[in-house]
Formats: C-alpha cells, sequence, structure tokens
C-alpha cells in the first residue's frame, strides 16, 4: 500500500513539473500572439482592449522591414548552403583521414560555444576591417558563418559519423567507387543529421542580432535588427507580428521538410 | 587472363597491423565450386584474410589472385567478390529491388538487363512478392536471403560468408543453413565461409582450414580434422576431447608400443614413432562398462561420477579419473540413470587414442 502510494506522490510530481515546464514555455509565446493582435499604436498593459491586425498590415508595408526580410532570407540561405557543404566536408576529411592532432580539433569543433555573441561580432568586426571587407552583406555572411558553422558542422560530424562503415564496404565489394559509395549509401543514410543541422543554422542566420549589430551597414540591415530598433525607438509591435509569422511559417516548414525530405521516416529506418 | 579451375590463391601472404602479425606466411587455393571454411577462434586471422581478399585491406606481402589474375593492390570495386555480411548490412534506404540492383547499376549493366537479373535473383531466392518492401519490413531470414542475392548478382568469382549462422537459435539456424547452401549450390557458387563456430565449419564446407594465431594450423574435410588432428589445438578446437597428458615410452614392441602416463596408466597402442605424447580420445569413443572388463588393447579408467546431464540423444557424463575429468557421452536410454557420486569405469579401445605431439598446457 506504501508502495503504491510513493509511486502515485511521483506519477503526481512527474505530471506536474510536465506540465509547468510546458506552460512556462509556451505562455512567452502565448503572450506575443496576443500582443501581435493589439490595436493599441503603444505597449499597454494586458489584455488589449480590442483586437486587430495593423502590426501584420505594417510588416507587410514597411519598406525597412521588407528590405531587413530579403537581406534575412538571402543571408540565411547563403548561410546555411555554405556551412552545410564545408561542413559536410569537414566531416568527411575528420573521418577518413588521420593527422596528428585530430582528437584536439574534434573536441574543438563539439566542444560547447563559450564565446559571448557582442563578443564576436565585435571582434569579427575588427578583423574584417582589418582584412579590407568593408561589404555589408559579405561581413554579415562571414559573421553568421562564423556563429552557424559549430550547429552544423556538430550535426554533421555526429550524424555522418553514426553511419555504419559496413554500409560502405558494401557498397565498395558491389562495385562503387568510394565516391560513389559516399554518394548513394553514406550521405543518404547521414540525410536526416545533415538536414536537421541545415535547419538550425538557417535559424540561427535569422534570429541573430548580437553579432549581426555590429556588421550591417546603412544599405543592408537584417530584419532582428530592424525590428529591434524600431522597437526601441517607438515600442512597435510589428515584432509581435514578425514572431507569430516567423512561428507559422516554421511549423509549415517542419511539416512540409517531414513529408518531403521524411525525417521521421529516415530515423525509423535508420543507420 | 586464362580460364583456371582455381578461383582465389593465396602464396604466402603475410599482414601486420604495426608490429601485430595477423597473418603469417598463409597459402590458401580455393577451388571454383568448392565450399571452403577458415575456421580459428577470435583474432587468429581469418577476418583479415577476408578483409584482403575483398579487398579492405593489403597484404603486407605474398601474393592474391582472383580468377587467376594478381588483385594485391586493387580496390573493392576492381574485384569480382560477393559479402554476406554477418549484420546482412542492407542498404535501409532502398528497397530490397534496389539492394539487389545496386551492383549490377554501379557495374554498368543496362536497365532491362538489371530489372532480368534482379527478378532472376529474387526468384532464386524465393522472395519475388517481397521486391517493393524496405529491409527493416522483412524477417532475419530474409534479410539474409536478399543480402545472399544482392552478394549474387553480379556472378563474383568468390562469396565471402562472415559467420553466417553463428548469431542465430539453434532451430533457425539449421533452417538458413539447408536455405544457404541450396541457394548456393543452385548458382554453383564458389563459396569461402569464415567462422568461429566449429559446427557451423563442419556442417557446411566441403573442406576446412583451421586457422590459429595467423597460420593455417591443419586442413581437411570434417572427419579428417575431427578422428586425425595433427595438433593438439585442432582436437580441442573441433569437438569435446578427453586427455592424458605426457605419457613416454616405455617399451617399444614389433607390434605393440607401451606407454605411461605421469598418473601410472599404462596405454599399449599400435606401433608409432612417438617417444613422448599427448593421448586425446573423442567422448562418444569412451565405453563405460562394469569393473572386471579387462582388455590386452585397451585402457581401463576408474572414477567416480561428478555430473550426468541428460542431453536428449545423448547423457554427457563428467568422470573425474587419476588423468583429470573425463566427459563421456552415452547413448541415453529410459531405464538408464546414472547418479553422481557412483564409481565409474571407463573402456578405451587403443584404436580410439589418438596420439599428438605434447604442447605447453594452457
Amino acid at each position: 500500500m506504501s508502495k503504491r502510494f510513493q509511486d502515485s506522490v511521483w506519477r503526481v510530481l512527474t505530471t506536474s513539473t510536465v506540465v509547468l515546464s510546458i506552460v512556462f514555455l509556451i505562455a512567452p509565446l502565448a503572450v506575443v500572439t496576443l500582443l501581435s493582435f493589439d490595436s493599441r499604436t503603444f505597449l499597454g498593459p494586458l489584455p488589449p482592449p480590442s483586437l486587430s491586425i495593423r502590426w501584420y498590415i505594417r510588416f507587410f508595408s514597411d519598406e525597412m522591414i521588407l528590405r531587413g526580410l530579403r537581406t534575412s532570407l538571402l543571408l540565411a540561405t547563403a548561410v546555411t548552403f555554405v556551412a552545410t557543404v564545408a561542413c559536410v566536408a569537414v566531416a568527411v576529411t575528420m573521418m577518413r583521414t588521420r593527422f596528428a592532432g585530430k582528437k584536439a580539433i574534434s573536441a574543438f569543433l563539439l566542444s560547447p560555444l563559450v564565446v559571448p555573441p557582442v563578443v564576436l561580432g565585435l571582434g569579427i568586426l575588427l578583423y574584417l576591417s582589418a582584412l579590407g571587407i568593408v561589404d555589408g552583406f559579405t561581413r554579415l555572411l562571414c559573421g553568421h558563418l562564423i556563429i552557424a558553422i559549430p550547429y552544423v558542422v556538430r550535426a554533421s560530424l555526429i550524424s555522418l559519423s553514426g553511419v555504419n562503415p559496413i554500409y560502405a564496404e558494401a557498397a565498395m565489394s558491389l562495385g562503387a567507387t568510394e565516391r560513389a559509395a559516399f554518394w548513394t549509401v553514406t550521405l543518404p543514410l547521414a540525410r536526416s543529421g545533415i538536414v536537421a543541422g541545415a535547419i538550425l543554422s538557417f535559424a540561427v542566420s535569422m534570429d541573430d542580432v548580437a553579432v549581426s549589430m555590429f556588421l550591417t551597414d546603412a544599405q543592408t540591415v537584417t530584419l532582428p535588427v530592424v525590428l529591434v530598433s524600431a522597437m526601441r525607438a517607438n515600442f512597435d509591435l510589428t515584432i509581435a507580428a514578425a514572431s507569430v509569422l516567423f512561428m507559422g511559417i516554421i511549423a509549415i516548414l517542419m511539416v512540409v521538410l517531414d513529408r518531403t525530405v521524411g525525417i521521421t521516416n529516415v530515423f525509423k529506418n535508420g543507420s | 587472363m586464362q580460364e583456371t579451375a582455381v578461383a582465389v590463391e593465396l602464396v604466402g601472404v603475410t599482414k601486420k597491423f604495426g608490429s601485430v602479425v595477423a597473418t603469417n606466411d598463409v597459402s590458401i587455393g580455393i577451388k571454383k565450386g568448392e565450399t571452403t571454411a577458415l575456421l580459428g577462434p577470435s583474432g587468429c586471422g581469418k577476418t583479415t584474410i577476408l578483409r584482403m581478399i575483398a579487398g579492405f585491406e593489403q597484404p603486407t606481402s605474398g601474393s592474391l589472385r582472383i580468377a587467376g589474375q594478381e588483385v594485391g593492390g586493387s580496390r573493392p570495386y576492381e574485384r569480382s567478390v560477393g559479402i554476406l555480411f554477418q549484420q546482412y548490412a542492407l542498404f535501409p534506404h532502398m528497397t530490397v529491388w534496389d539492394n539487389i540492383g545496386y551492383g549490377l547499376r554501379r557495374r554498368g549493366w543496362k536497365r532491362p538487363e538489371i530489372a532480368e537479373r534482379v527478378l532472376e535473383m529474387l526468384r532464386l531466392v524465393r522472395l519475388e512478392n517481397m521486391a517493393r518492401r524496405w529491409p527493416s519490413e522483412l524477417s532475419g531470414g530474409q534479410q539474409q536471403r536478399v543480402a545472399l542475392a544482392r552478394a549474387l548478382a553480379t556472378r563474383p568469382s568468390i562469396v565471402l560468408l562472415d559467420e553466417p549462422l553463428s548469431a542465430l537459435d539453434a532451430q533457425l539456424r539449421q533452417t538458413l543453413r539447408v536455405e544457404l547452401k541450396e541457394i548456393l549450390g543452385a548458382v554453383s557458387a564458389t563459396v569461402l565461409l569464415v567462422t568461429h563456430d566449429q559446427e557451423e565449419a563442419m556442417t557446411f564446407a566441403d573442406r576446412i582450414l583451421v586457422m590459429q594465431a595467423g597460420r593455417i594450423e591443419q586442413e581437411g574435410s570434417s572427419p579428417d580434422l575431427y578422428f586425425r588432428p595433427k595438433t593438439r589445438f585442432v582436437a580441442e578446437f573441433l569437438g569435446k576431447s578427453n586427455w592424458i597428458d605426457g605419457v613416454s615410452l616405455v617399451d617399444r614392441g614389433p607390434v605393440v608400443d607401451t606407454f605411461r602416463s605421469a598418473a601410472g596408466t599404462i596405454i599399449k597402442i599400435p606401433t608409432s614413432q612417438a617417444m613422448q605424447a599427448d593421448v586425446c580420445i573423442r567422448p562418444e569413443r569412451i565405453e563405460l562398462v562394469s569393473a572386471n572388463a579387462g582388455d590386452e588393447q585397451a585402457i581401463l579408467l576408474s572414477g567416480t561420477v561428478r555430473e550426468a546431464v541428460h542431453a536428449g540423444a545423448d547423457i554427457h557424463v563428467l568422470i573425474d579419473t587419476v588423468e583429470g575429468p573425463f566427459t563421456v557421452f552415452e547413448r541415453s536410454r529410459d531405464n538408464r540413470t546414472i547418479l553422481p557420486g557412483a564409481p565409474a569405469h571407463l573402456l578405451i579401445h587403443a584404436n580410439d587414442c589418438m596420439l599428438l605431439p605434447p604442447e605447453g598446457r594452457q
């Protein structure tokens, strides 16, 4: 009886912890969603007296914001592409070759990121200026690559080294060259992890403020920087509308990815 | 390149990993259509030989020929070797059809020929209706057949089987062994089976090569190795064995030699060349008799039953004797009981004693 009692106490405790955690994580998103439909022109107390879609209209009519959105999408796409290709190449090299200091490099690549983004941003700015790179987009690309690569390299290393080498050996015994074995067997089997890394790098680039603040120039400003400055200048709630839009886009993106690339399917058939 | 009866030939192949010698001057010839087993404990170098034939490792020295062609230094995809991996290694992201067709696509076959060949292989392994399935949707036995079909599709000069049955339970094992032999026989494949499992080797292969510490210890048919082992290692590795250790010659007669063991057992056997030997006796060749059955050409050992285990057709009796513990296989009969602690008398005929050169004991 008392053992059963202990069990039920534990069950209640775990359930309430889970529920509280979810509420803790969801609540801010709910508040943001609510605020994005606020009809007031200033940041007032909750709940808003009436609702409107004025901030959404604002989002799609403001010249600065649209330019920022275009810059951000372009930048994030470029970052994702470059980072993914580079990191897969690095991961393959790390797996194939033996060289002095490989373990150290591997540990470095896989270690948690400890440099604060603000420090990173200033550092990159000074470094790129010293190199004579002053173009805003190039600077942002370099900066975002530096913050995105750790995520992607980790995902690539873990997913590629998680593929049992026996598959590549089987492919080669069946007549595949090493290159063919990589493209037709190893890479498809590591796909889900690499795609996850790519999505993460896209998100990191879309989301970054701290590093980008240092690297933008008058013509090239990313969306988060535009939104943060707008918000600080005049309590603009477009940022809330943008957040909600992004959440929606990401949710749709995940569904589409799952349907097309088949993330869960790949996991099921698994490496 | 001429047509030859030898599918694979290793001559003096040595492989070193740093200072570790994995195989030491190994020479093996495998005839076309023959099934050979490479049998040895883990770490004996058998896997290294498999990997060298497949092209995943290169010999440090020596010559390796497949279908009469020297392949030392060539890459796996430049050889004609099929492998049935122990874990099957079916590509999980391809259907059964695409798995079997993979090798054909990589070898540059034309589409209609690929379709025809894949269908032929599916029929061979009796999985015609599984073509569109994913490997994860198949049972272990079906996966193995797909893996075999994939390995055989490109008509390799030799098929390497890496411990194909040892991970399975006894029931499934026998079914799959019969199936595997039928399929391989149907295409008259040349097969090299690599295993640590003596039963797998003895029931599968025409010829067995016993390997130890990087060398071929002995080769022969299953009865050859079982009844005429050349070394203690082979005798112990294949089947169960009993030993009278360290016997030495006391009298060499014209017909019969007399030996005596350290414990005093007298052994009379037909004249041999040996001075010192270890005597090996198979458990099923020993008779349990009543005390007074004397015989000129036989050994009589007495002891106490330590344990008697009923194992179906046989009773495995463990008996403590002056020469150490002996295992005896007795036919099991319904009215027969052997109880621990009972006295036992072991009758061993001279013909059943195998004299082997003495070795350092483990």
